[in-house]
């Protein structure tokens, strides 16, 4: 009965459902696994109950999204065939059972039992989370799917600006060690289970047959997740995705450091540090308004056009960085929040190329696939940012000099992610398949 | 007689009113909040 409630078939829409009732359910999953996001927030906790290093308590984020990348990738088919509500619900009780082991972790005062929870558990629903709204809400609007795509992943920007002051405020009310601190993993993987479920109870597929709307009928045809592997467009994507996005974290992976390094001796530690906060929360809100607005612009202004935008003009916001950005505090918020939203934004037109290039019918297995280059630029991103500034921090000079370095390095990651948007081409024709037919064949291959 | 169409159209009205609501307008509304509140130190 379970495995009837939460089929595909139970959640096709009635005739006459709104489409607007999609993206709060798509949100409600990304916002609950943006939370993410906000590791850092437990990290320090984490780290004085577990007695570990910085680089042990960063290590079950790390796994996290070393996880997501991964389960997207191998459960991206999985979701397409299962639907919706079946990859949402696994997706809540998978981050909710991830917080639930990692509490245990603290108890018991073993950190790989946290890596294992938070990592790896909470990893798989992640990967599942991230991508089985994004494929409905591609479904769903055909006619804008850079808004519908934007709305969506908008979510895991902003599920950090939710989860800092909820953390903050858990932290406080129940303790930053030992049971206190199991209690606040506790708390929230409920509040997470719950706020997904309700998600995952209001999310519907449409139906294929009548079409969202009379003037914008669904298409289902495009190329299989396997075919689309083989192209090229694919890899030049996962390059630009790459690019993109280890540029984005050079700036995210160390941007209270960023501030401070950039505008020291110009107050007082204590006010740089409050500063160096206030960055952060700023950050993530570029963070989270970049994959909206930018995504929208999308459906105007063209998909490799955006990209255009994303990776050209970061690269030359990071060559202003660079020359006038240290010391004058409008050209470096404006630089680095730019750079932000094109960081955001680099993820959230995404799946709207994907519908693009290679059609609806498997897009949230192809998204999946592409996103083992986040994991890629997670890796590097930081590798490139802290290993530059480390080397050079005993070399002298000003600390903004010990970023150059590594910005040019970002510049020329930038202009590579740009060629490879230019060589970017339409996938030829015929690899396409009609979407019933092809259904039917992936069926029969399951089966077999 | 009653039309179906229209009840069910209104209730679809407070279904995507309070789901906006409760699923994300009033989340992020929190985060806004308080992220505003931490904006100060940043132009001091």
């Amino acid at each position: 009965m379970t495995a009837t409630l939460l089929s595909r078939e139970r959640s096709i829409a009635p005739p006459g459902w709104s489409r607007w009732l999609v993206p709060p359910a798509a949100l409600a999953i990304h916002l609950s696994i943006g939370q993410a996001y906000a590791w850092s927030v437990l990290k320090t906790p984490v780290q004085t109950s577990l007695h570990t290093s910085a680089v042990g308590s960063a290590l079950p984020f790390q796994v996290a999204i070393l996880v997501l990348g991964l389960s997207a990738a191998f459960g991206g088919t999985t979701v397409e065939r299962r639907g919706p509500r079946w990859s949402m619900i696994m997706a809540a009780i998978f981050w909710g059972a991830g917080f639930l082991v990692a509490a245990l972790g603290i108890v018991a005062g073993q950190l790989w039992l946290v890596v294992v929870g938070y990592g790896v558990i909470g990893g798989i629903g992640l990967g599942l989370g991230y991508i089985a709204p994004v494929s409905t809400l591609i479904k769903w609007f055909p006619d804008r799917p850079g808004l519908a795509t934007g709305l969506a992943i908008m979510g895991f920007g902003g599920g950090a600006l939710v989860a800092t002051p909820l953390s903050t405020a858990l932290l406080s009310a129940f303790g930053k060690t030992g049971g206190g601190l199991a209690l606040v993993f506790v708390a929230l993987g409920v509040i997470y289970l719950v706020w997904m479920l309700l998600g995952a109870a209001l999310v519907r597929l449409p139906r294929a047959s009548e079409g969202v709307a009379a003037e914008t009928p669904v298409p289902q045809g495009g190329v299989p997740a396997a075919s689309a592997l083989k192209t090229p467009q694919f890899w030049l994507l996962w390059v630009v995705l790459c690019f993109n996005v280890t540029a984005g974290i050079g700036v995210l992976e160390r941007a209270a450091p960023l501030y401070q390094d950039f505008f020291a001796g110009m107050s007082t530690p204590t006010v740089l540090a409050a500063a160096g906060t206030a960055f952060v929360a700023l950050l993530s809100l570029a963070n989270m308004l970049g994959r909206f607005l930018w995504s929208t612009a999308s459906d105007a202004v063209g998909r490799k056009n955006m990209y255009r935008i994303y990776l050209g003009v970061g690269a030359l916001l990071y060559l202003l960085l660079l020359l006038i950005g240290p010391g004058n505090k409008a050209v470096f918020l404006i630089a680095t929040l730019l750079i932000l939203s094109f960081y955001g934004a680099g993820f959230a037109t995404l799946p709207a190329y994907l519908k693009d290039l290679f059609g609806v019918y498997q897009v949230g297995a192809i998204h999946g696939r592409l996103l083992t280059a986040w994991s890629v630029a997670g890796v590097l991103g930081p590798l490139i940012v802290d290993g530059v500034v480390d080397a050079n921090s005993g070399s002298g000079g000003s600390p903004a000099s010990h970023y150059t370095t590594a910005f040019v390095i970002m510049i020329v990651l930038l202009l590579i992610g740009f060629v490879c948007n230019e060589l970017i081409r339409p996938v030829p024709e015929r690899l396409f398949i009609d979407g019933t037919g092809a259904a039917a064949e992936v069926e029969e291959g399951v089966a077999r | 007689m009653t039309d179906p169409t229209a009840s069910r159209g209104g209730s679809q009205t407070v279904l995507l009113v309070v789901s906006w609501l409760i699923l994300v307008i009033l989340p992020l509304l929190y985060g806004v909040v308080e992220l505003i509140a931490k904006l100060g130190a940043l132009f001091s």
